[in-house]
């Protein structure tokens, strides 16, 4: 009986041993996960930022003037065509719909 | 145990203890350990002095019941200190223990960004670190100056002064660096300098929509624009972190962690387009810098929806620096700053009284060239017939046509017009420091003031208010609250839209019709004409009001043209001001060509077809 009672504790300890075994290595693991998913956000607010700069308009135009390109004096003008007419554009920005979708992959980052 | 050479003198207390004890080891005792001569030395000299002191010695029975006491005793305080300890003050020294191994990390929340109508981002906050110091560990502060300084770009004096303030654990050195500005100090190993992970803001386009945009503090905090007014979106909720470390500061494995997630803030979705904004603060700087002008704006939006497209403010040029773009922390001037309107408020005049039935564009009315009310002369700018009707009034800017209709409209339904068309109050954008402009009384008119107030002098209106007024005769007379904002997009990326602003009629469709024809002439055959935009109909309506001190020289003047595109199917509506223009100091001969740019423009990124 005394021997029955000392395996099944021994059994007991040895598991809580293992099991907080594993807890400690799952946990190093998650925190080695959210160090790697804070570098990888900050590697895309930077990546972001940086398209955005280079995206500006003032960037755009000085960047294509270095090119050579010459500003038309006057802008293309829209001339309507025989055909079927497009729908109205909506009148909540039609174009910001793609941000929305890549939005809902992003989850909290912007 | 050596005995002490006071024992060995015979100390009395202690003489007869040691002999019981060390006749009971005795037999035990291995006399390779040398005890058996000491123990005997002693057992001689108890003998010969114990029964001396025997007679004084207490009894054992009351040593130990004094010990017991004294034991007892040491035990009760104990015992009292512990319930004091863990009972009585249970609730302080919990706390104690837990500030000492518990400790509780902020964690901000990321602030929203900040988008255009397409999703370009106009603001952004990205991942900075901050450099602090412990100047406690700081041994030689010159030495950390000279190092850090050229670095960082600050004043070595300066720095190794607060690196040398030995009071202090804390201090910063500099605050959300560039990347290889950290990269390089760490570089540097300087012991007692730390790093802190912070958040910066950023506008990727530069001065672009500055001072409608504004600006964060170094904690990010909205100070000015909508980063202030949309503080309460933008900046979430902080969370904080509790953890328990060690006095090392290391987190303990097993200990107590609670996390309170922060709420990231909501993204802004503006109505502003940036391409037209950007080309409307580039045209009105190059016209301002022609013009020679203090200042200038430009709104431009959607006839529509009354969103807003494009809000610029240009600031003059000064010596040596040529007219650009106002910068942040400056007001955003279409929104904060009155002018008075001059010509282009006569809209509201002949509206109003077209809406009453009193005149229709082809009425004629005998118009003098001048007009005396009150001792005050008022006259016509341009020369023109005797007779003008309605339409050719509003054509040519006739300031004594627009008096008279005026008069025949009074004070009471003039007051109303301007109130129902906006004046006074607010444009419902809810941004910081918008003015609701300056508008008389009623019940302090005198007697100019039904002829200085039709033709725009002695009211003051703001750009938006009085693009409000052409954005709603060309919505066929229903006047809808601009907006800025277009959406939000929560922190899980769901978008939310802004309703559209609330609208009311302020004129009916049949007035609204008339005066879209009558401003389409002013600008194919009046004052406006050089609003005109290739292959489109262009309404419009030119101002130019006199600057106070009225009447004394060099006299100062509001130029301004507000209008909109295609006359007969309106799409966008623009206001144009330009402040103090020294050169064709007019609103036909500078504010109508930037309008007519600016227009031409908008008009090609809309995509609106040329023949309407």
């Amino acid at each position: 009986m005394v021997a029955l009672v000392g395996f099944v504790a021994v059994v007991v300890i040895f598991t809580v041993v293992v099991f907080q075994a594993f807890l400690a290595q799952n946990q190093v693991a998650i925190d080695r996960l959210d160090r790697r998913t804070a570098v990888a956000e900050r590697r895309y607010e930077q990546a972001r930022f940086e398209h955005a700069v280079r995206s500006a308009p003032q960037r755009i135009i000085e960047r294509a003037s270095a090119l050579g390109l010459v500003a038309p004096d006057t802008p293309p003008t829209a001339i309507a065509v025989a055909g079927e007419t497009p729908a109205p554009p909506s009148v909540t920005s039609p174009t910001v719909r793609g941000v929305a979708d890549v939005k809902a992959t992003l989850g909290t980052a912007p | 145990m050596a005995p002490r050479p006071g024992s060995r003198a015979g100390a009395p207390t202690s003489s007869r203890a040691p002999g019981r004890i060390h006749a009971r080891r005795e037999p035990a005792a291995s006399p390779a350990l040398g005890a058996a001569p000491l123990v005997r030395r002693g057992s001689r000299r108890h003998a010969s002095v114990a029964p001396s002191h025997r007679a004084q010695s207490p009894s054992p029975r009351g040593r130990l019941i004094a010990i017991l006491v004294a034991v007892g005793l040491v035990y009760a305080i104990l015992g009292a200190r512990l319930i004091d300890v863990q009972v009585r003050d249970r609730s302080y020294y919990e706390q104690l223990g837990l500030e000492q191994r518990v400790h509780t990390v902020a964690l901000p929340a990321a602030r929203g960004s900040i988008f255009d109508r397409n999703g370009n981002d106009l603001a952004v906050s990205v991942s900075r670190s901050s450099i602090w110091a412990d100047p406690r560990v700081i041994t030689a502060p010159d030495v950390y100056a000279a190092k850090l300084a050229p670095i960082l770009g600050v004043d070595a004096v300066k720095l190794a002064d607060d690196l040398g303030q030995k009071d202090r654990a804390f201090t910063y050195v500099a605050r959300t660096v560039e990347p290889d500005v950290a990269t390089k100090v760490r570089s540097l190993d300087l012991a007692g300098i730390g790093f802190v992970p912070e958040t910066k803001r950023y506008y990727p386009a530069g001065s672009m929509a500055a001072p409608l945009l504004g600006l964060v503090g170094t904690d990010n905090y909205g100070l000015a624009g909508l980063e202030a007014g949309q503080e309460a979106r933008l900046a979430g909720k902080a969370g904080r972190m509790q953890v328990e470390r060690d006095p090392q500061g290391r987190e303990l494995p097993d200990g107590e962690r609670r996390v309170s997630e922060p709420r990231a803030g909501d993204d802004l979705l503006l109505t502003i387009d940036q391409s037209l904004q950007y080309e409307a603060e580039r045209v009105l700087a190059e016209e301002v810098e022609t013009a020679k002008a203090k200042g200038g704006t430009v709104v431009l939006a959607d006839v529509r929806t009354g969103d807003v497209l494009a809000m610029a403010s240009v600031d003059g040029a000064t010596t040596g620096v040529p007219a650009r773009p106002a910068t942040a922390g400056t007001p955003n001037r279409p929104l904060t700053d009155v002018f008075e309107p001059g010509s282009t408020n006569k809209v509201v005049t002949i509206a109003a009284a077209m809406e009453a039935g009193l005149v229709n564009p082809g009425t004629t009315l005998d118009v003098p060239g001048q007009l005396i009310v009150d001792g005050q002369e008022f006259k016509d700018v341009h020369s023109h017939g005797a007779q003008l009707s309605v339409a050719d009034i509003v054509r040519l800017s006739s300031n004594v046509g627009t008096i008279q209709i005026a008069r025949m409209l009074g004070k009471t339904r003039f007051d109303a017009a301007l109130r129902a068309f906006g004046f006074g109050e607010p444009t419902g954008l809810a941004f910081p420091g918008e003015a609701s402009g300056i508008l008389l009384p009623l019940t302090e008119y005198n007697a100019t003031s039904l002829a200085s107030m039709p033709i725009g002098s002695g009211i003051a209106v703001t750009a938006m208010q009085m693009l409000d007024v052409y954005l709603t005769i060309a919505n066929g007379g229903v006047s809808r609250s601009p907006r800025l904002v277009a959406a939000t997009i929560d922190k899980d990326g769901q978008r939310h839209e802004a309703p559209l602003g609330a609208s009311h009629r302020v004129v009916s469709e049949q007035t609204a019709a008339s005066m879209r024809t009558m401003l389409e002439a002013v600008v194919s055959d009046g004052t406006g004409t050089k609003a005109r935009v290739a292959g489109y109909r262009v309404a419009g309506k030119t101002g130019t009001a006199r600057k106070p001190p009225y009447l004394k020289p060099p006299y100062k003047y509001v130029a301004s043209f507000a209008g909109f595109a295609p006359a007969d199917s309106p799409r966008l509506a623009e206001i144009v001001v330009l402040d103090e223009p020294q050169v064709n100091a007019t609103g036909g001969e500078i504010a109508a060509p930037t309008f007519s740019r600016i227009m031409q423009y908008a008009l090609a990124v809309d995509r609106v077809p040329a023949g309407g």
